[in-house]
């Protein structure tokens, strides 16, 4: 009986996280579908561990799995607040190539040299005008 | 002796991160450069007994296995060179960018240091985890639009990867009430639906993690948006060990004779090998198209280490030597392995010499650099005739142990393919010497004069490294067979 409930709290909340990563195009919510996937994830080690009897091992994996995702959310995080910081929205349209095209910070994309140093191509600019 | 390939370049963090900043950014390329430099020496004498009394000192609180076989030493040395080679080609920005990223570039090692250590399912997902984590930062720390949503879009793909592979692994535990992989091995059979499930997220979620070609949408512009010690560092070492090397283990051990990975593998490499080699043809960008040449490289790997599952243990006879399809195979994908790391990294320090001295890595804005830049011109030669797979070079060793495991094994299709796929190899790196390094010196770069000494220095050495390893390679097959392999 509780290993059915468990199945069927387990089928939800992975559909539940997968229709939500389909269906939305805010990047906050796309992290959020994650967390949800992931908490299936920690539901099947479970109830892998009911079934087969170690439910010990289960528990370790689980602990630890929870411990990183708390990682893997915080570095997300990260990355949303950074792009929210930088371009002002977090559509999923910033991940495509068309975002370089609208936004002009990424167009003009800065070279990796020291900013004292005039490069050859600059130079080339400037004596052509 | 595995754990000290994880406390060194931890204790290293550690110290790294002690003195203030300015003295910290300082002493950043020494640190990287001395775990380097101790990681070779510990992985090419892991061999030795003399270390066994040292490691008594060490134990971990948790009962994980790390185990130094000889693939493992060989790809330990391989990281510790891309790392000595990040060192050398340097980490650019201010001090605080230094210290952090020079940090996070310790804590990749350790990850991958794990990765390649580990024999067991969850401990693999956790070092994968810790290696994916710090690059997504490693990538966004220049801070343009383009590296942060470069970064994102890896983030979330190695995310759904991640969960993919806890579900599998969950559904395998399942069935056989333990992660490690000999007892996985000898249990699994690929019989029923939820292990079947559980094989088949694995497939996908180690071919999301390597960028194979199906998956393969967040691999060139992580490559092509981070900076130039990084982008060395993603295509030498660090998307390989995520997921080829993964792979190769994985199939070569776990799901070995198990045919539905094997051939999903095997059809997934080659489909990189195609698709990788003719988007590199169209690309107007160095960087992408050394992005798209790794995809299809890596293909070679992956199709080599499905063959690997594939053809478990039909022995063979080769010019004397008794030795079975699968051990040519994955001799062949550990070796490639290490040929990648060397000529990509080649090609992406000369991609971020030209960089440097001329602002731009467009195809149509270069021209006639060879004058100006002759090491950077000619080491890019070498370069790419390693990776098309010509015979003086190092590239044609492994493409040919492929090859001849392929025809072998009578993957007649598969072995066309990777042979006629290394002459749009040749096709694409042609263009992009044309367009870059010979003709005519363009208008506008007259002043042009040769990358900074260490950039220099790197290719010459990597180029040798290449053309040496060519050339010796009968005795490096020798050396092998010492350590108990072929």
């Amino acid at each position: 009986m509780l290993t059915k409930l468990f199945i069927v709290a387990l089928v939800l909340t992975a559909t539940a996280g997968i229709y939500s990563i389909v269906a939305t195009r805010n990047l906050l919510r796309v992290l959020i579908a994650m967390e949800i996937i992931s908490k299936a994830a920690v539901l099947l080690l479970m109830l892998a561990g009911a079934i087969n009897g170690q439910m010990a091992q289960a528990e370790a994996f689980a602990v630890a799995l929870i411990i990183i995702e708390a990682v893997v959310t915080a570095i997300g995080a990260v990355l949303c607040i950074a792009l929210h910081a930088k371009t002002g929205s977090l559509d999923i349209g910033l991940l495509g190539k068309a975002a370089q095209a609208i936004l002009p910070t990424a167009a003009q994309a800065t070279p990796a040299v020291l900013p004292t140093q005039a490069t050859p191509a600059e130079e080339g600019a400037h004596n052509a005008e | 002796m595995g754990i000290l390939f994880l406390l060194v370049p931890l204790i290293c963090l550690f110290i790294l991160n002690l003195p203030r900043r300015g003295a910290a950014a300082k002493l950043a390329p020494w640190v990287l450069g001395v775990v380097a430099v101790l990681q070779m020496v510990f992985a090419a004498t892991s061999h030795l007994a003399c270390w066994e009394p040292f490691i008594g000192f060490f134990t971990l609180p948790v009962p994980v296995a790390l185990v130094v076989d000889p693939i493992t030493a060989v790809l330990l040395f391989t990281i510790a060179l891309v790392v000595a080679v990040v060192t050398v080609v340097g980490i650019q920005g201010d001090a605080r960018d230094k210290v952090i990223t020079s940090s996070l570039v310790l804590t990749v090692m350790a990850g991958m240091n794990g990765v390649v250590m580990v024999r067991d399912l969850f401990t693999l997902y956790i070092f994968l985890e810790i290696t994916a984590l710090s690059c997504f930062v490693l990538i966004a720390t220049r801070k343009e639009l383009r590296s942060l949503s470069a970064a994102f879009r890896y983030f979330i793909l190695s995310g759904l990867a991640s969960l993919a592979m806890v579900l599998a692994s969950a559904l395998v535990f399942m069935q056989v009430g333990s992660l490690d992989f000999a007892l996985v091995a000898a249990a699994i059979n690929g019989q029923d639906p939820a292990t079947m499930t559980g094989l088949i997220l694995f497939v996908v979620a180690f071919c999301i993690k390597a960028g194979a070609v199906p998956f393969h949408g967040w691999l060139p512009e992580a490559y092509s948006s981070s900076s130039s010690a990084i982008s060395v560092l993603l295509a030498g070492a660090t998307t390989k060990v995520a997921g080829v090397y993964a792979i190769i283990r994985l199939s070569s051990e776990v799901f070995a004779g198990i045919p539905g990975p094997a051939q999903a593998f095997m059809a997934l490499g080659a489909l990189s090998i195609i698709v990788g080699a003719f988007a590199a043809m169209g690309q107007k960008e160095m960087k992408r198209m050394l992005a798209f040449s790794s995809i299809s490289q890596l293909g070679y790997i992956v199709l080599a280490a499905g063959l690997a599952g594939a053809a478990a243990d039909v022995t063979v006879s080769l010019g004397g030597l008794q030795t079975s399809i699968a051990m040519l195979a994955i001799i062949g994908a550990v070796v490639h392995f290490v040929n990648h790391a060397l000529f990509k990294s080649l090609l992406f320090v000369n991609a971020a010499a030209v960089e440097e001295q001329c602002g731009t890595t467009q195809l149509d804005q270069l021209g006639g650099l060879t004058d100006r830049m002759p090491v950077t011109g000619w080491t890019s030669v070498i370069g790419f005739l390693s990776t098309a797979g010509l015979p003086p070079f190092s590239g044609f060793w492994s493409k040919l142990l492929i090859v001849i495991a392929l025809v072998l094994a009578n993957q007649w299709v598969y072995a066309v393919i990777a042979i006629l796929m290394s002459l749009v190899t040749l096709g694409y790196f042609l263009i992009l010497q044309r367009k870059v390094f010979f003709g005519e010196l363009r208008k506008g770069f007259e002043e042009l004069k040769e990358a900074r000494g260490a950039l220099v220095g790197t290719s010459l050495i990597l180029a040798g490294l290449t053309t040496a390893l060519g050339l010796l390679f009968p005795f490096v097959l020798l050396l092998l067979q010492g350590f108990g392999l072929v």
